[in-house]
């Protein structure tokens, strides 16, 4: 059995703690409350004084100067990274020459050049929100923490060089799905300044994708998401080409591209498409039919309808629907199709309220 | 030669405690693994999270679509505050399903009325069985709105016929009456953003009673000030900061909450949803949803994320607290028993060889044995088999125990996401922490074996849960 003085130690040690826990507990509330009123005045005085002398062009004065160094770096760092989202142009440069200024920018280097990959990120962090970095980020596009790559292809929108979208584009195939989101998320918003690169990376997919690794398909295939948000004309060409690529999901995609730019060579292949063997690579092929009105295509759709994949009749029967009069035709002819899939899907899409404005169909 | 019956009472009751006793410090070890998992990933989470351009999220085109499943069932009087209150979360391509589940009263009728709704014709694949649908609605003022009117089936079937109409790639699963925190969507899904592997994520649900509530959101945090619901404050903290932030770690994560989690669509609907012939259908689903990951090599993590908020009205009347204590003990001997082959089967992993055995043996378990150990102490003092001082001594130890592991929990709550501001709220989470072993824990231990009967019984009626209203429950802010 347990002895009696041991208990005794125990139940002393476990007071012991208690008393530790609960003293610590309640002293970060006081110190918390202390800090907020200590520091709270302090971070109004050097938001004002940012606000209206420092990005107002003029410089500022070296008394005001002086005071903003003294500030304790993490105050600092808190002022210049609650400022920057607000700010853009002009008073954003403004902003980073500051930051510079104060040396927040050699800090975000050192950071970034850090053993430890928090710190890396930090340093990440601050060039997004600040601006500059040139010189060391880049660096972390090949970062080991997949935080810290996601973070280099944030930073990487406001700085589209040739090298720094190459790095986004290789992100697309990195093996972290965060690092796919961010780079694909970067390249979104870069715009039509990656058109160039996107249409290299996918010729270079076609030429010899065969022998790449599946790590890197997949990065084609976030490639693909891309182009077809962008829907630049010039992925005219590749988009061709990838429907006839060996991988399902490429094909798909391609056919999504396909739809949203047209083209009678386009129409022709999207329509063979429709007899592939794989249901996703059909159904991606009628709603981009679907999306461009094509209306010789409605007899081969409305073949379609007798499809044994729900989606894909879903889609033919929204895409003979959006051919209008000739799609409604044979959607009415289908109503008495021997195949009750087909008479069934046909009726559903009959049914559908008009699809403008809010009232579109689920 | 015979030996007296008080002996031989006496020695079985000896016996007995100490069997009790190596449990009790078997559970506490596993407390405190769980504790220091919880610290280690907290610190983990506070190392990532600073200085995130969280905001960025809102205008990525690459973001995942979520929609919220809402399923009211007689909930006229909140429904519309509730409805607003999620259209202006923070996230920017958000569907908002409500399934009205048969309401008798004026639930529709207040849809209708506040959000202008036109009738829609749906083309859905019907992959799981549910109740009749008997309209669907789209909101003419905000179209991300759809409203579903069944007949009358329980929240699972309201809950699965939602999952079939949403559109999302992810689903959130929030009550009528849960208070989500305006960003807490951005916080959720990150993890889904970070790893493929992730089925399932849960935030952190806390009790708004005491708390000050404007527009359906939670302004000012405030410690509860009657009995009942600060309890369950300090319990509600110790659940979740510890024992799910500590499963994060150890990748026995078996529960997300009903009341507010975020899940991939196509795994529930892989899955048939929830299951509508058990209470405990939000622990039931995570089971199935995990094992068919294991199955067939899929995503299988389920994660907790600290400073994602929902919060909720803990009930303030014994007779309904007891209902819902007992009807999760029931929930969770149900689970436990359809899926019994995973216990210790190695080919479930974490799941099998941690989570299950800790939720059979100290969830389950747990409230028999501290039951059995309650009436040995009584039969022991009673009958002379115990040495009083030392019983009074290994009180205070079981206590102490406790006592500082719910003060570390409070700590952690303090140095990492804190939420009640004043001096005056530590000291009443303090107080309650305090009281909570007299009468309170013995009280949740016989709910919890009514559970069980209920559960030997085959009862899995759900039982009605009165509300006190936010308006109410808020109090007036401080001056």
């Amino acid at each position: 059995m347990i002895s009696f003085t041991l208990l005794q130690h125990i139940v002393l040690v476990q007071g012991i703690l208690l008393a530790v826990s609960l003293g610590l507990f309640f002293a970060h509330g006081l110190w918390l409350a202390w800090y907020k009123r200590r520091y709270q005045l302090l971070l109004e005085r050097a938001q004002a004084i940012i606000v209206t002398v420092g990005l107002g062009g003029t410089a500022l004065p070296p008394t005001e100067y002086e005071w903003l160094c003294a500030l304790p770096v993490r105050l600092q760092i808190r002022l210049f990274t609650h400022l920057a989202p607000s700010l853009s142009g002009a008073k954003k440069q403004q902003l980073t020459e500051l930051a510079r200024a104060l040396g927040l920018l050699a800090r975000a280097a050192t950071r970034c050049r850090s053993q430890w990959w928090w710190r890396r990120l930090q340093g990440a962090r601050l060039f997004t929100l600040l601006g500059g970095g040139e010189h060391v980020v880049p660096v972390l596009f090949l970062d080991r923490a997949a935080l810290v790559r996601a973070q280099a292809a944030e930073w990487a929108v406001e700085h589209p060089t040739p090298a720094v979208i190459n790095a986004l584009l290789l992100l697309l195939g990195d093996a972290e799905s965060l690092c796919r989101f961010a780079a694909q998320d970067a390249l979104f918003r870069l715009g039509p300044l990656v058109a160039e690169p996107l249409i290299h990376l996918l010729g270079v997919y076609h030429r010899v994708g065969h022998l790449w690794p599946r790590r890197m398909t997949a990065g084609i295939e976030t490639a693909l998401e891309v182009a077809v948000g962008l829907a630049d004309a010039r992925f005219f060409s590749p988009a061709l080409t990838l429907c006839h690529s060996a991988t399902p999901d490429v094909r798909a995609l391609a056919a999504t591209l396909l739809g949203a730019l047209g083209g009678r060579e386009g129409v022709e292949v999207l329509t063979a498409l429709l007899d592939d063997d794989v249901p996703e690579v059909r159904t991606a092929a009628a709603r981009a039919l679907g999306k461009l009105r094509y209306r010789p295509a409605a007899a081969a759709l409305a073949t379609l309808l007798r499809d044994r994949a729900w989606d894909v009749r879903r889609e033919v029967g929204l895409a003979l629907r959006s051919l209008g009069p000739p799609g409604l035709l044979f959607l009415h002819r289908s109503l008495q199709d021997a195949d009750r899939f087909a008479a069934d899907m046909a009726r559903h899409v009959l049914d559908l309220p008009d699809m403008a404005g809010p009232k579109a169909p689920v | 030669m015979t030996v007296p019956w008080s002996d031989i009472a006496a020695l079985i009751l000896v016996r007995l405690e100490w069997a009790i006793l190596m449990y009790f410090v078997l559970v506490n070890s596993v407390y405190a693994v769980l504790l220091l998992g919880a610290g280690w990933e907290m610190l983990w989470y506070a190392r990532q999270v600073p200085g995130e351009g969280r905001w960025h999220l809102l205008s990525s085109r690459v973001a995942p679509r979520i929609s919220i499943l809402v399923p009211a069932y007689n909930e006229a009087v909140t429904i519309g505050e509730s409805v607003r209150a999620l259209l202006a979360l923070c996230y920017h391509d958000l569907e908002i399903v409500v399934v009205n589940d048969g309401s008798q009263d004026t639930t529709l009728a207040v849809l209708q009325e506040q959000f202008d709704l036109v009738p829609l014709h749906p083309i859905y694949q019907r992959r799981i069985d549910t109740e009749l649908m008997r309209g669907l609605y789209r909101s003419h003022s905000h179209p991300n709105l759809l409203i579903i009117d069944k007949e009358h089936g329980g929240k699972a079937d309201a809950l699965n016929i939602g999952l079939q109409l949403a559109t999302g790639e992810l689903v959130c699963v929030v009550d009528a009456d849960t208070l989500i925190e305006t960003d807490a969507l951005l916080r959720l899904v990150r993890p889904f953003l970070m790893r493929r592997s992730v089925l399932a994520v849960g935030g952190i649900v806390r009790v708004v009673n005491g708390a000050v509530v404007r527009g359906g959101q939670v302004v000012l945090p405030r410690a509860p000030r009657r009995a009942l619901a600060g309890f369950q404050v300090v319990e509600y903290l110790r659940g979740f900061l510890c024992g799910r932030l500590g499963w994060n770690l150890l990748g026995g994560n078996l529960i997300i909450s009903g009341a507010f989690g975020l899940f991939r669509r196509q795994a529930l609907i892989a899955v048939q949803g929830y299951a509508r012939d058990t209470v405990g259908e939000d622990m039931e689903l995570v089971f199935r949803l995990r094992r068919r990951g294991y199955e067939t090599q899929g995503p299988h993590q389920v994660i907790y994320v600290p400073d994602s908020v929902a919060w909720t009205e803990a009930p303030e009347l014994l007779r309904v607290l007891s209902r819902q204590r007992s009807r999760w003990h029931c929930g969770l001997s149900d689970t436990l028993w359809r899926h019994r082959r995973v216990l210790l089967n190695p080919r479930y992993g974490a799941m099998g060889l941690v989570g299950y055995p800790y939720f059979f043996f100290v969830e389950f378990l747990g409230p028999m044995v501290e039951a059995m150990g309650l009436v040995g102490v009584v039969a022991g003092l009673l009958l002379g088999a115990l040495d009083v001082p030392f019983a009074l001594l290994f009180f205070l130890g079981a206590y102490g125990y406790d006592l500082v592991f719910t003060a570390c929990i409070l700590l952690f709550e303090e140095v990492s996401l804190h939420r009640y501001e004043g001096m005056r709220d530590r000291l009443w989470l303090l107080l309650w922490m305090l009281l909570e072993y007299f009468g309170y824990r013995q009280l949740t231990v016989l709910w919890r074996l009514c559970g069980f009967c209920k559960f030997w019984r085959g009862r899995t009626d759900w039982g009605v849960m009165k509300r006190r209203g936010f308006a109410t429950a808020a109090s007036t802010p401080p001056r």
